[in-house]
């Protein structure tokens, strides 16, 4: 059959009634916006455990159940740390939960160890200089860049941070910026002194978690096993694992409901598919006496079956391309981003999520007017033609 | 028409009957007709209403299949056909004028006649040329690219008989074509229908109520509760 001398047949039916093919356009547009984001949203947070992760550092932590914040392990156990074999370098870390200038925002604060900190981590955007008067000051504070626009903190201002619960707070001055962005380990937090958060928060000797660099990634996973190891029979058990397992465990509460979130994304798609149907089982009763002159004019049974199959296609390809292009549009145009507060992630996309939707949008158009086109072209000609009588 | 085909039959039907099934029970509708209509003839099938006339005029198109009997067109026996196979005999020999014209209206006057040629294997120039031909037969050379909504009932029921045409069917074949006329187009599409009948030799059989428009015709059908009962074979 040649097909490309009944496009114009096809094509012409959509434009018959066209408030009604606009609103089904749009219908369908909106919904693979919503799929192609929900989709690109899931491709963001898996593509930051693969950047940002790395494989050489380590994140030690408590073994058993306490939530991530708390401050659980002695800080005794940093020295025997030190002197396991292949680590280049530990740092301790300990978590304090401030209110944000908003309701529901917090500020992060982190107590760090000044000499050991940059041995593991990169402070990406702070001068030596700004380290330096970091290091002598022992209320003084690094913030990260995103975490001060949301506050609207400058450098060499004092801050004081407001504890989310037994009303603890945190006081200091700002004397360097790190960079935001997702390459940037402390775009949204305020890095103070350890010693000096401990003593604030009546945490002194404990901390929340130990981060540590090993000498290459081979060796990472003996050295994990060998602190498991060592403390396996302390008080406070201990679980290491690498930055990449530690973010995806951390990203993956919220990557399941992302999950849970792009099935309302399939389930959306398959409302569409109601809808569409809909459409084209309208648009087919009011051409009923046409399909019956169709069929005597020769159209076969089959024939008329894929014209109406090709208006749903046609529809959905259409509107899919419309929708996931501008959803794809926006992600590569960075218009959309995480709130400052959550961060600042860019979210993006790929050509390959766009080419997904749209190859989707088939089976979507193909479902939406299978029985309506089947209906269509299995009606006698003679019941078709008195349709009209 | 040349004169010796004139004499051979077109549509040779015998013994035909067909039924509808209501609830288990059985309705005849056309009983035991029998029929013989030459090439070139203009034929007019009357009756009342529920006298079988449509029908028998579907069986003869092919778009319906008869209970029982016989039903030739060309020497074929159209009731043996497969329904691929019909649907591919209806476009090459049938041309159908239905009472309410059945054009497609977001297609111009010059689409819808091409609609038929779709299924044929020329080329989009060959489809074009033969529909516009078509079309200044009918009298709608200067109409061709209006759409149905922008014609007048008797320009749509010319486009139609233009459609009906253009695939230079063996037989045409209309359904009440002049009954959403007023009678002035009536007037018009019966003598166009008497001059393609007359001037090109196109064997038409038409069903009406109008004893106006049977008047046209050249040759009188009439049935009655689903018998012939005047002309025939």
């Amino acid at each position: 059959m040649n097909w490309p001398r009944f496009v114009p047949l096809v094509a012409r039916q959509i434009r018959r009634n066209p408030r009604r093919s606009l609103l089904t356009f749009l219908g369908l547009a909106v919904s693979f916006f919503l799929f192609t984001s929900l989709k690109s949203l899931l491709f963001t947070m898996s593509g930051v455990v693969d950047r940002a992760g790395s494989n050489v550092t380590l994140f030690m932590r408590p073994r058993y159940g306490t939530p991530f914040y708390r401050a659980e392990i002695p800080q005794s156990y940093l020295g025997r740390i030190r002197s396991i074999p292949g680590i280049a370098g530990a740092t301790p870390y300990l978590f304090f939960i401030g209110k944000g200038r908003r309701e529901g925002q917090g500020s992060l604060v982190l107590g760090a160890e000044a000499d050991s900190i940059r041995k593991v981590r990169i402070m990406k955007g702070v001068t030596e200089e700004e380290f330096e008067a970091f290091r002598r000051e022992r209320t003084a504070a690094i913030v990260g860049r995103t975490l001060m626009d949301a506050n609207d903190w400058r450098i060499g201002q004092e801050v004081t941070v407001q504890g989310m619960g037994e009303g603890k707070s945190v006081r200091f001055w700002i004397r360097g910026d790190a960079d935001a962005g997702t390459d940037s380990n402390f775009s949204n937090v305020a890095i103070v002194h350890l010693p000096y958060l401990q003593e604030v928060t009546g945490e002194q000797g404990r901390l929340t978690f130990i981060v540590l660099k090993a000498e290459s990634a081979d060796l990472a996973p003996a050295i994990a096993g060998s602190i498991d190891d060592l403390f396996a029979n302390f008080t406070v058990p201990t679980e290491t694992i690498s930055e990449k397992s530690f973010l995806s465990t951390v990203i993956g509460g919220l990557a399941d409901a992302l999950k849970a979130i792009t099935i309302i994304g399939y389930l959306t798609l398959a409302a569409t598919v109601l809808v569409v149907a809909n459409t084209v089982a309208m648009s087919i009763r009011e051409r009923t006496t046409e399909i019956g002159m169709l069929r005597t004019l020769g159209f076969g049974k089959d024939m008329l079956l894929w014209l109406v199959l090709s208006e749903a296609v046609f529809l959905a390809v259409v509107g899919a391309v419309a929708g996931s292009g501008s959803a794809w549009g926006m992600f590569e145009a960075k218009l959309i981003h995480f709130p400052k507060d959550l961060g600042g992630l860019e979210l993006r996309s790929n050509l390959g999520l766009l080419l997904e939707s749209i190859l989707l949008s088939i089976p979507v158009g193909l479902l939406a007017g299978l029985q309506p086109a089947w209906h269509a072209s299995r009606l006698p000609i003679t019941e078709a033609l008195r349709h009209a009588d | 028409m040349p004169a010796e085909l004139k004499s051979l039959p077109l549509v040779e039907i015998r013994d035909l009957q067909k039924s509808y099934f209501r609830g288990g029970e059985e309705v005849p509708v056309l009983r035991e007709i029998d029929l013989s209509i030459a090439g070139g003839e203009f034929v007019a099938l009357m009756g009342p209403s529920g006298s079988g006339k449509t029908t028998l005029l579907n069986l003869i198109a092919g778009i319906d299949r008869p209970t029982a009997g016989e039903l030739k067109i060309a020497g074929r026996s159209i009731q043996d056909l497969s329904e691929k196979e019909l649907d591919s005999w209806r476009n090459r020999s049938i041309g159908f004028i239905f009472q309410f014209y059945n054009l497609v209206p977001v297609f111009t006057a010059v689409e819808n006649v091409e609609l038929p040629l779709l299924l044929s294997g020329l080329s989009a120039p060959e489809r074009r040329e033969r529909a516009e031909a078509a079309l200044r037969i009918v009298g709608l050379g200067d109409r061709m690219h209006h759409k149905p909504g922008e014609l007048s009932g008797g320009q749509q029921q010319r486009v139609a008989i233009a459609r009906a045409l253009v695939g230079n069917p063996t037989l045409i074949l209309a359904d009440e074509p002049t009954g959403d006329l007023d009678s002035k187009s009536a007037e018009e599409i019966l003598s166009l229908m008497e001059s393609l009948n007359q001037d090109f030799g196109k064997t038409f059989i038409m069903v009406t109520h109008d004893p106006r428009a049977a008047a046209r015709a050249r040759r009188l059908v009439h049935l009655e509760k689903g018998r012939l009962v005047e002309g025939g074979a």
